[in-house]
């Protein structure tokens, strides 16, 4: 289970890499508003993902890799499409029986693949160019403002830099719960669904124990290490640094965003 | 009995020191029950005790997790009640658990050993000397951006002892880190904390089941049921009736020279360890 | 015919990718009903991996290994395996699920499909087995139990289901005194009793040299020395001291065979050792340099 976690970190040293996170942030959120955008052509989703693609082979990522991954999504990409082309009313460009194809339909239903394929793609490129500390860390930097709301900042980015540090780990311990509980007879694979449900639980509970008593202890090893919940009094071993290449970017996506609004 | 701790300045004191804990159903249970004890600057102590003795309760009350029902713990002076103190008191007092996973926090290991550091509000460029520092003293820094679950058991308890180093501790109590680690990797971690102590004068608390690595220890305190039993140096402790008369048994070679002082030989008694009896029989 | 039979067993992790790992490489070997066998190997040397060939959990990428005559790939016989091999895995207690002790116990019988008078015997049986009091603990929540209270129980709840082959992975780690004792009475009792074949892994040798008839020496895969203990202890002595595994007495032992002492080596146990030395001290020449 090491590696084989799609949109998973690739070490790199591309430009594309060295950016700042919070820009790589900022560029996720301008892909999601030129998703979302109501007023976007598929001509212009087109050139979107064009573009996209050229940021994926500067990343060094290997576009072919990227790629590979929208072949996991292929069903939610079918359905997708099949609901926006037989259930949109518009035009009719074909039918049979009491079924109808309308021009909008097939239009929508473009539109709507490309979408999806592109945030798939912008995310990918986020988190595959991006370590997870670097996300938190970018993440906790653009939420700050909100800690005058009361919003607790920094224990959210906490909460996120455990969880990912703890996601293998997890993995790894249900796996071997799974194996021990099979050495006793519980079957995963077979028999009806409800019975499945019920041996799931046998994995379930203990995974749920090991977390909580985990929990109890890192938080005696924070403690140890003078941690104090909610102290913006701490420093940081890897500050985070605007650079001239982060300029240039929040240059183009600025004006990228600003082109799909004026739509 | 404890003259080490009084030659040299004593840096963590015991002064009837109890603690209870509750239970369901208004019981309470006495984790400890009167302890004196004190421990000297630059002391490699062993504790040792049957499960249930009080030897994590007594660990925990060192750096301030816990807080006495009654008596005083002071580290260098300060109480631990003393909410002032308490961060003080945690940098100076550093501390590595017995899960090596349950204390790793980052997902990466130089991230980690800076964790303490950032705590304390340095600036980075003394966090990350820090940082180089203590994964050189532990012998990690050729995995300085590897992720912590990719390491072995041993690794992850040395990255804990490195995350405690960050912080220039002046002791470092460790509760039974060997215990789910392999027989390399407790030599790795027993290797390093030697030379902590023997090269950079760290004061070394650990608490273990495994008599084979409290040998080597200065001193070995032996609590049972919430109370110190015995206090004194390894080779005394192991050679007396009492240790086993509380549930434990001495190391193999420490049984050997045992029986071998029995059978009138003349061996020197002191010999608890494999590379002590190594040398006698055949320097 | 022996109950377990490995031949040119080789086992490599997520073939073809770039994570591929030889585990296991031609092992060979076999083990007869109601023996006690010990296999000993560092973390990394693939005793895990191995253990899970016995019960069917992992199928050979080479090689076969046949419980009871028959072939573990062959007819999903790997599927019905956990009914003849137990498997007890490190730290057992961590698997621990159920809401009552006798429902921990009772979910490998019942998964059996024994009837409920046949599984509240089995389970008062196998408390009792471990040393554990039915009367005091069937109906409380496990988590009441102590810690080596709760290794007992889990397993306890392998042993009701009475396996002809029980493996285990370091039964004792982290337990005292007291509760070891407890689990290698239990061992042997199902020894036994049952007549029981009994494969304990371990990465230290201490306990498991007294207790056991042979021992399998593993090492990156390969299996470096299989048969009598003797045999296989010095096998073992004779690898980079700096990684050992033995237990301190016998490395004594090798270490002053090797200073040019005339020690005798046939030694397994902690007595011997000192009886051993003690001839040493009384004729000083045996250790001239």
């Amino acid at each position: 289970m090491q590696g084989m976690i799609i949109g998973q970190f690739v070490r790199g040293d591309s430009v594309i890499h060295r950016l700042d996170p919070r820009t790589k942030l900022l560029g996720c959120l301008a892909v999601i508003v030129a998703v979302a955008w109501p007023g976007q052509t598929i001509s212009r989703l087109l050139l979107d993902a064009a573009l996209i693609i050229a940021l994926i082979h500067l990343s060094q990522l290997g576009i072919l890799r990227v790629l590979g991954g929208l072949k996991s999504l292929r069903i939610l990409f079918l359905l997708t499409f099949i609901c926006q082309v037989f259930f949109t009313r518009g035009d009719p460009l074909l039918s049979w029986g009491g079924i109808i194809v309308s021009r909008a339909g097939v239009y929508l239903g473009i539109a709507t693949f490309l979408r999806l394929v592109l945030l798939y793609l912008g995310a990918s490129l986020l988190t595959m160019t991006t370590s997870s500390l670097k996300l938190s860390a970018g993440l906790e930097s653009l939420l700050s403002p909100l800690a005058y709301l009361r919003f607790p900042v920094q224990q959210f980015a906490m909460i996120i830099n455990i969880s990912l540090r703890f996601i293998p780990t997890i993995i790894e311990e249900a796996e071997i719960i799974a194996r021990a509980q099979r050495s006793r007879g519980a079957r995963f694979d077979a028999g009806p669904l409800w019975l499945r449900l019920k041996t799931t639980v046998t994995i379930l509970i203990p995974l749920l124990g090991a977390s909580l008593q985990r929990a109890n202890e890192l938080a005696l090893a924070m403690e140890s290490r003078c941690y104090t919940s909610g102290s913006a009094n701490h420093s940081r071993l890897n500050s985070l640094h605007y650079s001239w290449i982060d300029g240039m970017a929040l240059m183009i996506l600025t004006v990228h965003t600003g082109t799909v609004l004026m739509c | 009995m404890a003259q080490q701790g009084e030659t040299m300045g004593r840096i963590i004191e015991l002064i009837n020191v109890s603690k209870e804990y509750l239970q369901a159903g208004d019981n309470t249970r006495q984790a400890l029950a009167d302890i004196n004890l004190g421990i000297g600057a630059g002391e490699l102590v062993g504790i040792a005790g049957m499960n249930g003795s009080g030897k994590t309760t007594l660990a925990r009350l060192l750096n301030a997790l816990l807080l006495p029902s009654s008596g005083k713990v002071l580290i260098n002076g300060m109480d631990t009640t003393e909410p002032g103190y308490q961060q003080e008191i945690r940098r100076q007092v550093g501390m590595v658990f017995q899960n090596p996973d349950n204390q790793i926090i980052n997902p990466i290991v130089d991230e980690e050993v800076a964790f303490g550091a950032e705590n304390l509000n340095l600036s980075p460029a003394e966090v990350r000397r820090r940082v180089n520092w203590a994964l050189e003293a532990v012998g990690l820094s050729d995995l300085c951006y590897h992720a912590p679950h990719l390491l072995s058991g041993g690794q992850k308890q040395r990255l804990a002892v490195a995350a405690a180093l960050a912080m220039r501790p002046e002791c470092l109590v460790l509760d039974e880190p060997t215990s789910m680690l392999d027989q390399p990797g407790r030599r790795k971690l027993l290797k390093c904390l030697l030379q902590l102590n023997r090269e950079h004068h760290l004061t070394i608390i650990m608490i273990s089941h495994c008599m084979e690595e409290l040998a080597v220890a200065d001193r070995l305190i032996v609590l049972h049921e919430g109370a110190v039993h015995m206090d004194g140096p390894p080779w005394v402790v192991f050679s007396s009736p009492q240790f086993t008369a509380l549930g434990l048994k001495p190391p193999p070679i420490a049984s050997i020279t045992g029986s071998l002082v029995r059978q009138g030989h003349q061996i020197d008694k002191k010999i608890v360890t494999l590379e002590q009896m190594v040398e006698y029989l055949c320097p | 015919m022996p109950i377990i039979e490995i031949k040119d067993l080789t086992y490599v992790y997520q073939s073809g990718t770039p994570y591929e790992k030889k585990a296991l490489e031609g092992l060979s070997f076999s083990i007869e009903a109601g023996e006690f066998v010990g296999i000993i190997g560092a973390n990394g040397s693939g005793k895990s991996t191995l253990m899970q060939h016995f019960n069917g959990l992992l199928l050979p990428t080479a090689g076969s290994v046949l419980v009871k005559g028959k072939n573990t790939a062959v007819n999903h016989y790997y599927s019905e395996l956990w009914k003849e091999v137990g498997l007890v895995f490190q730290f057992p207690e961590q698997q621990i699920f159920a809401s009552t002790v006798f429902a921990e116990v009772a979910y490998g019988l019942k998964n059996l499909g024994l009837e409920q008078p046949d599984i509240e015997r089995r389970v008062e049986e196998v408390l009792h087995r471990v040393g554990l009091n039915p009367e005091e603990i069937t109906h409380l929540s496990p988590l009441r139990l102590s810690g080596g209270e709760r290794r007992l129980l889990a397993l306890a709840s392998i042993m009701a289901m009475c396996p002809d082959v029980l493996v285990l992975d370091e039964p004792t780690a982290g337990l005292d005194p007291a509760a070891s004792d407890r689990v290698w009475q239990a061992l042997q009792d199902m020894q036994r009793d049952y007549k029981t074949t009994v494969i304990m892994v371990s990465h230290q040798a201490d306990e498991l040299i007294l207790l056991a008839n042979k021992l399998a020496f593993l090492e990156e895969g390969r299996l470096l020395a299989y048969g009598g203990k003797v045999e296989v202890l010095q096998q073992m002595a004779r690898r980079d001291r700096d990684d050992w595994l033995l237990p301190d007495h016998l490395q004594l032992i090798y270490c002053l065979e090797d200073c040019g002492c005339q020690v005798n080596t046939d030694i397994i146990s902690l007595e011997e050792a000192a009886l051993e030395i003690s001839r040493i001290l009384k004729e000083p020449t045996r250790c001239k340099v």
